[in-house]
């Protein structure tokens, strides 16, 4: 799964690195990312050292605008590109950097390839297509332009969102439907408490009428003996839905892990509750603290 | 707009000087960079996604000779603005 760095991570990684409060560095951050639409919408190009160009250029010879412009007169389009830095550009692809293009014999093919003409050749950067109506402002209608094959995601948007809607709501009923159960369990708990105080030898009244009342005893935490193929980060991927919570199974078991990068196999590990540490995947929140927390603890071993 | 007429306008919007803006532009940018490189994506709201796509090695015809070749595979850098973003874009244009 790709790590998604947000404003929150990167406040924290700006506030590190330059050496300034957090409050500086979030307002920083924020004013950054803001700016750049900001510019744009006033400027047509925006340079970023080291990052790349934002060029955004109105449009008036594609197919869509001209039909569009047979119907309605006060439809713009625009193209917004962005060209990574050179740099940035060559880090990214340091894998396939020295590749070259190979002249193929003839006789040999490669059917899965996709063929491409000199001619098409020439748009390498994604390009988004804006289409503006003058009469509907601010209604956003967006269009993911590659080369010369047109996508309609555009097309998918109003279903995907609905599916993501449905799923939400499925998850909020959930919660809501477990929290609703565990306040009835609490509530039953307090109930046995008051009974048994009341009665003269309460160990033997609960242990004994135990199918009426909920069981008493704390859940056995789970314990979990460390394959050789397995690390603190893939336990607690498949346990609690994102790696950066391997810190709090490293927390539940310092007694027994000396060094965090070096956990020695077989060892059994006690795997902490979710509600002890705030584990949550969904939470970007809650990922955050664990990566910062990990981040800190490895510091240490550094 | 160049990289300086940005700092300086950051600088004006932010109270600071612009060696400072300067300074924290560049810290900012090495760290979305080495994030990048490392295969992870910026995700802002208001904002967008900044993101790595790798593009599949490829056959190219040259249109003079229809010469044939294999291209190799990129790893390219790419932008996926938000409805914030679009929306401010909009406004140009209103």
């Amino acid at each position: 799964m790709k790590e998604e760095i947000n404003l929150q991570q990167l406040t924290l990684l700006l506030t590190e690195r330059a050496d300034i409060s957090r409050q500086q560095a979030e307002a920083f951050l924020k004013k950054f990312f803001t700016a750049i639409p900001e510019i744009l919408s006033k400027e047509n190009l925006l340079e970023i050292k080291n990052l790349g160009t934002f060029t955004l250029t109105k449009i008036s010879d594609e197919d869509d605008a001209k039909a569009a412009k047979e119907e309605n007169d006060n439809t713009l389009y625009f193209k917004l590109r962005f060209s990574p830095a050179e740099t940035l550009k060559n880090s990214t692809n340091k894998p396939f950097l020295y590749f070259e293009k190979i002249l193929l014999n003839e006789g040999v093919s490669f059917e899965e390839l996709t063929v491409v003409e000199e001619k098409e050749e020439k748009v390498t950067a994604e390009e988004i297509l804006i289409k503006i109506d003058r009469n509907k402002a601010f209604v956003p209608n967006i269009k993911t332009k590659q080369k010369t094959k047109k996508k309609p995601i555009a097309r998918w948007m109003p279903v995907l969102g609905a599916a993501a809607v449905v799923v939400a709501l499925i998850f909020f009923f959930m919660s809501t439907q477990r929290k609703a159960q565990a306040l009835k369990i609490n509530t039953e708990k307090v109930t046995v408490k008051t009974i048994t105080n009341e009665t003269p030898e309460p160990d033997l009244a609960v242990s004994t009428d135990s199918s009426q009342t909920p069981n008493p005893l704390p859940k056995e935490p789970e314990k979990i003996q460390l394959a050789p193929d397995k690390t603190l980060r893939l336990i607690a991927l498949e346990k609690f839905g994102n790696r950066e919570f391997w810190v709090y199974i490293y927390y539940k078991n310092k007694d027994k892990i000396k060094n965090p990068n070096i956990v020695p196999i077989g060892i059994e590990l006690i795997m902490p509750d979710k509600s002890e540490y705030d584990i949550d995947a969904s939470n970007p929140q809650s990922v955050a603290k664990a990566k910062a927390l990990g981040d800190m603890e490895l510091k240490k071993f550094q | 707009m160049t990289n300086e007429d940005f700092v300086n306008a950051l600088s004006q919007q932010l109270n600071l000087e612009p060696s400072k803006t300067l300074e924290l532009l560049t810290t900012t940018v090495n760290i979305i960079n080495e994030k990048l490189v490392e295969g992870a994506c910026i995700s802002i709201e208001d904002f967008g996604i900044l993101d790595t796509k790798k593009k599949p090695e490829y056959i190219f015809v040259e249109q003079k000779n229809q010469q044939r070749f294999l291209a190799p595979p990129e790893i390219t850098v790419v932008f996926k603005p938000n409805s914030s973003f679009i929306d401010k874009i909009k406004e140009k244009a209103v």
